[in-house]
């Protein structure tokens, strides 16, 4: 922590090393702040360690006419030149629709970067909250994903109200189906199936045989044939008989093979009847297990109409698919196993995917990260194994991306980022103009199964340099006329005793947060020359501390090297000459020290 | 009463399983089959009874084959028929063997053609007495039922058969004994404990009695008769009038491995055998 303190003249002439140990030595003579009047900066740290390091320079060009009272003041703080200006400008992201995208033009740096999102976040909390986006099993259709939206809190609520439901029937299904009752009432109709089956094939057999008719069974179906003591009569003896007596029994078996054909084909209707009396038993039974563990949700949350509805469906599904909650009595023969039902696990286990159900909060502001996949972008559904198709989607298999979680907010994205691909950046803007995002496949992009369209309505906010908006500009010129483009950072401000101040607060800070040695005062002159320059006449502050930053880490490592214990004026020189040479200054590059 | 079946070693008898009848077998009896011979250490004989009527049938100058759901005629050929049976009878054998290598116990496989009671006793007859019967199709219609109670009361060169219903399962549980005479008791308990001690499982006996006085009477002399040493425990005992599916339904509650009962008593009586079968639930080895 530094502040600007004036000395007198004699000092000025000292070296820097040794005015910082005289300084040092003659801390407790130094006049009162502020009380000369010739333009001597004295740079000390603040708070002070037993003995702080003050140091007189003169800075040279001499600097302009500034409030040398208020610098002294200077106290470590992060600010952006023309904070409150930028603050402005991006307020009308707020304003706009979802779906527009904005090119927010600010110097490339670091500090700019940082701004512009706080900047940002304060403009999307005075946007209006959104529903969360509720992913969730569409009952009502063969298959697929539906979306709805709702308060975050009913969202929560139905959630874990339906999962509370699941675990429950886990426990009451089973039991319902195992009740005595529903056990008596299905032996009752198996029993009557079979009996109903055997019993018109039997009496039609006794009929047959009191006629000396016999029906056959065979592999592939039946046969009917004469009979005699309750054997087949041989062909010979059968060409023997009499022709009448020939062709009545032939009459008989024609007319026996007419009844059997009309048995069996009834037998398809009796198994159908079964099967809806079979159906209707296992409604009643999963009808009571269901209601009751659905009524806790319904009551909180069935005032709204499309959370009855899918409640409805939910509930509906649950009844038709009760055998899920049912597993398989073990049998083998190899390993007999007694007559338990496996546990089930809700979380888990496949078969009760289909019930669970998804919660989006969406954020109001994001940044997507660089180098973001089209996934990130867009959304993943995971499916695993084997060809995905839309029966294996449920919700908890959809990972929604920054486009979905920032649904009625601001999402940022560095335009030189570098998207995975170009698809990416093609996708990306086609759902910020749609609103809409489709998830794509863990298992490749563009297959059936990719899950639901998740609401984008995300204001895009591409941010970059002059030039950085020249380029996108022509790169999308498809967007580029419904692209706003806000200008929010100055690269440079004029210097004036505001300017300084704020300039002076900045550089301390930085020296506080990257934990540097003192710097000599005229090592901090030197920085402040390096960030001025005069435009047209007037000097000007670069607004960029990247390079600031950049230089003073450096000097104070060049300082350390020779084992100095303050960093001097031509510790900062060294290191601007070394970004020079290696052209790596960046925006401060363009500054003469 | 004789509840007993001969070693493989002493050829004097093996579990001769009946397969034929063209449905699918009873994936519960092939199991108790090759339990019994496990629990004996005998063999297996899966005996594949060509019916001889189908195929004089199909010899027949125009016999007609109705398809299973009646939907379809067409001519029934000797030429056909045979291979049709044949496939049927492999598969059908393939079944049972698996049982059998599961179970450990040796398998032989026999095919023949004719009258199922002839070929049943002649195959016991061969090697005898000491068989046990089991009736591969589950007994679902008259006449399987009656086909059971021929074998039961006709092949004499058997100790007992094992049948089950189509809704019968093999699955772990006790060894029931179903007594309705205190004077088979000590057979079945000692045949019982043969076929417990595979798995270790326990052996119940339920007394089961026309009404509750000759229960009571009955249950009184099993109380004389049954030791500790035996290991067997005594159940709740049921009466019939109480309801005509009491027993079958209280021995289903049991969820047993395998019932022990006398065929044609009350349990499995000769002209209700279908319906008592399938309450039951379970292989069921009856005994004369």
């Amino acid at each position: 922590v530094f502040k600007f303190l004036k000395r007198p003249a004699a000092e000025q002439d000292l070296s820097e090393g040794l005015a910082a140990e005289a300084l040092q030595s003659t801390q407790s003579d130094a006049p009162a702040l502020g009380a000369e009047t010739d333009n001597k900066l004295i740079f000390a740290p603040v708070p002070a360690p037993a003995e702080p390091i003050q140091v007189s320079i003169t800075t040279d060009p001499a600097p302009p006419d500034h409030n040398v009272e208020v610098l002294l003041a200077a106290k470590p703080r992060r600010t952006m030149f023309g904070e409150a200006s930028a603050r402005q400008a991006l307020s009308v992201i707020a304003s706009a629709k979802p779906g527009s995208i904005h090119f927010v033009v600010a110097p490339r740096s670091l500090g700019h970067r940082e701004a512009l999102q706080m900047t940002l976040r304060d403009v999307a909390a005075t946007l209006p909250p959104v529903d969360a986006i509720v992913i969730a099993t569409a009952f009502d259709k063969p298959h697929g994903l539906q979306v709805l939206r709702l308060p975050s809190d009913q969202a929560a609520q139905l959630r874990d109200g339906v999962a509370r439901a699941i675990e429950m029937l886990c426990e009451t299904l089973p039991a319902a189906f195992g009740s005595d009752s529903t056990q008596v009432a299905r032996m009752t109709l198996d029993e009557e199936l079979r009996s109903g089956q055997d019993r018109a094939l039997d009496v039609l057999k006794r009929r047959a045989e009191a006629q000396n008719i016999g029906l056959l069974r065979t592999p592939m179906g039946y046969a009917v044939s004469p009979m005699h003591d309750g054997r087949v009569v041989q062909p010979e003896v059968y060409k023997a008989l009499p022709d009448g007596l020939r062709a009545d029994v032939d009459a008989k078996l024609a007319s026996f093979e007419a009844e059997l054909s009309a048995v069996l084909a009834d037998r398809t209707r009796l198994q159908r009847d079964h099967r809806t009396r079979v159906l209707d038993l296992e409604t009643d039974a999963a009808t009571l297990a269901v209601r009751p563990a659905l009524a806790a949700v319904k009551s909180q949350l069935a005032k709204t109409d499309t959370v009855a509805a899918f409640l409805d469906a939910l509930g509906a599904d649950l009844v038709r698919n009760a055998a899920l909650f049912l597993s398989a009595q073990a049998t083998t023969q190899s390993q007999p196993i007694a007559n338990t039902r496996a546990p089930i696990e809700v979380a888990t286990d496949p078969r009760l995917a289909r019930y669970q159900i998804s919660v989006v909060t969406p954020a109001r502001h994001r940044s997507i990260p660089n180098n973001a996949s089209l996934g990130d972008i867009c959304g993943v559904t995971w499916i695993s194994g084997g060809t995905p198709v839309a029966s294996d989607l449920h919700a908890a298999a959809i990972e929604p991306g920054a486009l979905t979680a920032t649904d009625g907010g601001i999402a940022m994205i560095d335009c030189e980022a570098g998207l995975y691909n170009a698809a990416s950046w093609l996708a990306l803007k086609r759902a910020v103009h749609a609103s809409m995002v489709q998830p794509i496949a863990a298992l490749g992009d563009g297959h059936r199964a990719a899950g639901p369209m998740l609401p984008a309505r995300c204001r895009l906010v591409v941010y970059g340099d002059a030039a950085d908006c020249r380029a996108w500009h022509q790169a999308n010129a498809d967007i580029a006329a419904s692209v706003r483009v806000i200008l929010a950072f100055e690269p440079v401000v004029v210097r004036t005793p505001e300017t300084e101040l704020q300039l002076a607060g900045n550089l301390a800070a930085i020296s506080q947060d990257e934990g540097l040695q003192p710097f000599a005062g005229k090592a901090i002159a030197a920085l402040v020359d390096a960030l001025t320059r005069t435009d047209e006449g007037t000097p000007v502050l670069s607004t960029d501390l990247d390079g600031a930053r950049a230089v003073m880490i450096a000097a104070d490592a060049t300082a350390k090297a020779r084992k100095a214990t303050t960093t001097l004026a031509r510790d900062i020189a060294t290191a601007l000459e070394s970004r020079r040479d290696l052209q790596g200054l960046g925006p401060a590059i363009g500054f003469s020290p | 009463m004789i509840a007993h079946l001969a070693a493989a070693h002493e050829g004097r008898g093996r579990v001769v399983v009946r397969l034929g009848e063209p449905v699918p077998s009873s994936l519960a009896v092939l199991a108790a089959a090759a339990h019994m011979a496990r629990a004996f250490g005998s063999a297996i004989e899966g005996l594949f009874i060509e019916d001889i009527d189908t195929f004089v049938a199909a010899s027949h100058p125009s016999p007609n084959e109705v398809s299973l759901f009646g939907n379809q005629r067409r001519k029934l050929e000797p030429q056909r028929l045979q291979q049709d049976v044949g496939h049927f009878g492999v598969a059908i054998q393939r079944q049972l063997s698996q049982a059998a290598a599961k179970s450990g116990v040796a398998f032989e496989a026999n095919v023949v053609r004719g009258d199922v009671l002839t070929a049943l006793t002649q195959a016991c007859d061969a090697r005898g007495p000491w068989n046990m019967i089991a009736i591969g199709e589950p007994i679902a219609t008259a006449t399987n039922a009656a086909l059971l109670s021929a074998v039961a009361e006709q092949i004499v060169a058997t100790t007992g058969v094992i049948a089950a219903a189509r809704s019968a399962q093999w699955r772990s549980g006790p060894i029931v004994i179903a007594l309705e005479d205190v004077s088979v008791m000590a057979g079945l308990v000692r045949a019982a404990q043969r076929m417990a001690a595979p798995f270790d499982d326990p052996i119940w006996l339920l007394p089961v009695g026309e009404d509750d006085i000759a229960l009571d009477w009955l249950e009184s002399e099993i109380r004389l008769t049954l030791t500790a040493s035996t290991g067997v425990q005594l159940v709740e005992p049921i009466a019939r009038n109480a309801n005509p599916r009491a027993i079958s339904m209280a021995i289903a509650a049991c969820q047993p491995r395998l019932v022990l009962a006398r065929m044609g008593g009350l349990v499995v009586p000769s002209d209700d055998a279908v319906a008592a079968l399938s309450a039951i639930k379970t292989p069921v080895f009856l005994v004369r």
